[in-house]
C-alpha cells in the first residue's frame, strides 16, 4: 500500500478509487476542494460520502486544501468557494493565512479525517512566503499535533542547496508526523522536466524528513521513484495526467475532458508511459519486446490502463522498498533505469515518435546519481 | 568611570565582598565574591559607554532574564537581579552561583569516550532546559561549558542565546565562537536551531576526544565558513581509531551537515546518550 490518489473531477472517480484501494496498492485518496464539494452535487459525491466509501473498503481519505495551487488567475472556484476556507478576499496577510489554516483544520475535524496543513507554492526557501509557510505549519501543528505538513516548491526551490536544507531543518524542528513534498511545475509536461539539482534536492529532503516522519511525494508518479530510494513511504498519482504532476493549472478551468489523457500504457520495463498509438505500434512491430516491457495483453480500456499504471507504480515502489538500506534501494532503482534505458533504442525504432530515454530516464537517473554520490553510496 | 570603580559600586549594590578578579576583558569583568552569609558567588560586571553600549546592555539583560527563568542543575544559576550602576547608567552587574573547576579549554584533550559522554550527557540535559523554552544557546564553545569540582558539567554564558520565536526568521551570519559554530551560524538566510546546539555538542565531543574542533578556524573567517557549510572535516574515526562504534555514530549524527538529520534537540540527544550508557 504505497500509493495515494489525488483528486480529480472524473465522473465515477469514487468507484475507481474503491477499486484502486481494494486491488491496486492504493492506501489513500487525497481530496481537493477544487474537485470534491462539501455537499453532494450531480456526478460529484460529497467529501463525507467519499470518506465513508473509502473507509468502508479499508482506505484512508485526506482533504488537502491545495492552497499551493491558488494563483491570481485561479478561476476554478465553483466548488472551492463552497468550502469557505477563507474569511475574505485577503489571501496573503499573515492573519488571513492563519485564519485559513484554522478554517481548513476545522473542515478536517468536521469530516473526521486527518489534517493536512495548507501550504503555499514557494520559489525560494527564504523570504516572506517561506516565513508564512512556517507560521502556517506552526499554527496547524498547534491545533493538531498529528497534522500532516506540506512543502510545495518550484524546481528552483528544490534546487536551492543550503537554503533548502535550512528550511527543512526548521520544519523538522516542528516534528511533523507526516510530510508531503510537491514539485510545482511551471509547464505541465509529462514526463515532467526536472533538473539534476532539483531531483537531488527532493531526494535529500525526503531522506532528512524520513528519519522521523512519513513522507509522501505529492503528484510524484514515475518521477517520484528516486524519492522512494531516499525514504518516501507514499507516492502520489491519479486518474489523469493532471494528477501525475502538479501545476497550478489544477485551480484553472479547462475545456478538455481529460478522457484521452489516460489512454496511455505504462510499461514497467521502460519506467515510462507510451501513448496508445505508440504502444500498439510497438506491439505490432516488435511483439516480443512489447510483451517483455508490458507483460500480458495491452489493457483493453481506460480503467484497465489506469489499473495497470497503478500496478506498475506499486510494483516499482515495492521493489525499491523491499531493500532495507538506501544504498540497496539506490542499486535497485538504478538497475531498473539502466535496463529501461537499454530497451529504449528498440522501442524508438518501432515507434519513432515516442519520447525516449532522454525524457523518461536520464534526468531521473542523473538526479538519483547525484543524491547517491552526495550520500556516499 | 573605570571597570574597577564600577566593580566596587556593583559589590556594594549587591551586598557582596570581592575576593578576587577571575577574568577581565574589554568591557566585562568576572569576580569571585562572597555574600554576607559566606556563600561564594560570581559577580559579573559590564561597563557601558561607547558605540556598543546598548547592545552590551541588551545582551546582559537577556542573559540574566534567561538564566533566571531556567532551572536546571546543568545550567549556571543567576542569584540576583540585574542592577544598573551610576547615574546616568554607566554599568550593569549581577550575581551567579560560583562554579569551582575549569572550563573545557583548561581540561585538556584525549578524553576517554566514557568521560566525553558524561560531558555530552550533562550538556544535553542543560540544553533541554533551553530548548524547552524555545531558546537556542548559540555559543557552546569550550569556554562556555564548565567542569565543576564534583565532576558534573554546566552550561554558562548564554549571552548570545536567542528565542526562536522572537528571532528574525532569516538573518545574516550569526554570532558565535569560530571553530565551535554550526553550519547554520554561517549560512545566510538560516538561523540557529536547537539542532544547531546539538551540532555544537558534537564539536565539543570531537574537541575533547581529539584536541581540535572538526572544522578548524585558521583566522580566515570566509574560508572557515565555507568549510563549515560543507562540514569539511577529518572523520573522528580517522583521528581516533580506538573508540566504540557508538561514539562514531553519536558524534557523526551530531555533526551531520543537514540539521534535520541530527538529534533534533537536547532531549533527543540525551535520550540517545542514555540508550548507550
Amino acid at each position: 500500500m504505497t500509493l495515494v490518489l489525488h483528486d480529480s473531477g472524473r465522473v465515477g472517480k469514487l468507484k475507481w478509487a474503491e477499486t484502486a484501494v481494494q486491488n491496486c496498492g492504493v492506501k489513500r485518496l487525497i481530496l481537493s476542494p477544487f474537485e470534491t464539494p462539501p455537499v453532494g452535487m450531480p456526478r460529484r459525491p460529497s467529501a463525507s460520502d467519499c470518506v465513508k466509501a473509502i473507509n468502508a473498503v479499508g482506505g484512508e481519505v485526506l482533504l488537502d486544501p491545495t492552497t499551493h495551487a491558488l494563483t491570481s488567475v485561479s478561476n476554478k472556484t465553483g466548488i472551492y468557494d463552497m468550502w469557505q476556507l477563507w474569511s475574505g478576499n485577503d489571501r496573503t496577510s499573515d492573519a488571513a493565512l492563519i485564519d485559513h489554516v484554522q478554517r481548513c483544520l476545522a473542515c478536517h475535524a468536521s469530516l473526521s479525517v486527518s489534517s493536512v496543513v495548507p501550504t503555499l507554492a514557494l520559489v525560494h526557501p527564504t523570504g516572506d512566503m517561506a516565513s508564512a509557510v512556517l507560521k502556517m505549519m506552526e499554527e496547524g501543528l498547534r491545533i493538531n499535533p498529528s497534522a500532516t505538513v506540506s512543502i510545495a516548491g518550484t524546481p528552483g526551490f528544490w534546487n536551492s542547496g543550503g537554503y533548502l536544507d535550512a528550511m527543512v531543518g526548521e520544519v523538522a524542528q516542528l516534528r511533523p508526523k507526516e510530510v508531503v513534498l510537491t514539485v510545482v511545475h511551471d509547464s505541465p509536461t509529462y514526463p515532467v522536466a526536472l533538473g539534476v539539482g532539483s531531483l537531488h534536492g527532493i531526494c535529500r529532503t525526503t531522506h532528512s524528513f524520513s528519519i522521523r516522519s512519513l513522507v509522501t511525494i505529492g503528484y510524484g508518479d514515475l518521477a517520484g521513484l528516486p524519492a522512494a530510494v531516499a525514504g518516501a513511504t507514499y507516492l502520489g498519482t491519479g486518474w489523469d495526467l493532471t494528477q501525475r504532476r502538479f501545476s497550478q493549472e489544477l485551480s484553472i478551468e479547462t475545456t478538455s475532458g481529460g478522457g484521452g489523457a489516460v489512454r496511455r500504457y505504462t510499461h514497467e520495463g521502460l519506467v515510462a508511459v507510451l501513448k496508445e498509438k505508440e504502444a500498439q505500434q510497438l506491439a505490432q512491430l516488435n511483439p516480443g519486446l512489447s510483451q517483455q516491457l508490458l507483460p500480458g495483453k495491452l489493457p483493453p480500456d481506460i480503467p484497465a490502463m489506469w489499473q495497470a499504471h497503478l500496478a506498475t507504480l506499486a510494483g516499482a515502489m515495492g521493489s525499491i522498498q523491499a531493500n532495507a538500506s538506501r544504498r540497496d534501494r539506490y542499486k535497485c532503482l538504478r538497475a531498473l533505469y539502466d535496463s529501461a534505458a537499454a530497451n529504449f533504442p528498440s522501442v524508438i525504432q518501432a515507434t519513432p515518435l515516442a519520447k525516449d530515454h532522454k525524457d523518461w530516464i536520464e534526468p531521473f537517473r542523473a538526479g538519483l546519481d547525484a543524491y547517491a554520490a552526495a550520500e556516499g553510496f | 568611570m573605570t571597570i574597577d570603580e564600577i566593580t566596587k559600586e556593583a559589590a556594594s549594590a549587591l551586598g557582596v565582598k570581592v575576593k578576587r578578579e577571575v577574568a577581565q576583558g574589554g568591557q566585562k569583568a568576572v569576580l569571585e565574591v562572597v555574600a554576607s552569609d559566606g556563600t561564594p558567588m560570581a559577580l559579573k560586571v559590564v561597563l557601558l559607554g561607547g558605540p556598543h553600549s546598548d547592545a552590551a546592555r541588551e545582551r546582559a539583560a537577556r542573559e540574566v532574564e534567561l538564566l533566571a527563568s531556567i532551572h536546571s542543575e546543568f545550567v549556571v544559576r543567576v542569584t540576583s537581579k540585574l542592577v544598573e550602576l551610576g547615574s546616568p547608567v554607566r554599568g550593569i552587574a549581577w550575581l551567579e552561583e560560583w562554579l569551582s573547576g575549569a572550563d573545557l579549554w583548561k581540561t585538556g584533550a584525549g578524553w576517554s569516550w566514557g568521560d566525553a559522554m558524561e560531558m555530552a550527557r550533562d550538556v544535553a540535559r542543560g540544553l533541554v532546559a533551553f530548548h524547552e523554552k524555545k531558546v537556542v544557546h548559540r555559543d557552546l564553545s569550550p569556554g562556555n561549558v564548565q567542569k565543576t569540582s564534583d565532576g558534573s558539567y554546566k552550561i554558562i554564558d548564554p549571552g548570545l542565546a536567542r528565542h526562536l520565536q522572537k528571532a528574525t526568521m532569516t538573518g545574516l551570519f550569526q554570532p558565535g565562537t569560530p571553530g565551535f559554530m554550526s553550519p547554520e551560524h554561517v549560512t545566510s538566510g538560516a538561523r540557529p536551531l536547537p539542532a544547531s546546539d546539538v551540532f555544537c555538542v558534537g564539536v565539543l565531543l570531537y574537541f575533547v576526544l581529539t584536541g581540535q574542533p572538526p572544522v578548524v578556524f585558521n583566522g580566515d573567517y570566509e574560508d572557515y565558513a565555507e568549510r563549515l557549510r560543507r562540514v569539511e572535516m577529518i572523520s573522528l574515526e580517522d583521528r581516533v581509531a580506538s573508540l566504540p562504534v557508538d561514539a562514531y555514530e553519536v558524534v557523526g549524527r551530531c555533526l551531520d551537515r543537514q540539521s534535520a538529520r541530527r538529534f533534533i534537540d537536547g532531549a533527543e540527544l540525551f535520550q540517545a546518550l542514555e540508550s548507550i550508557k
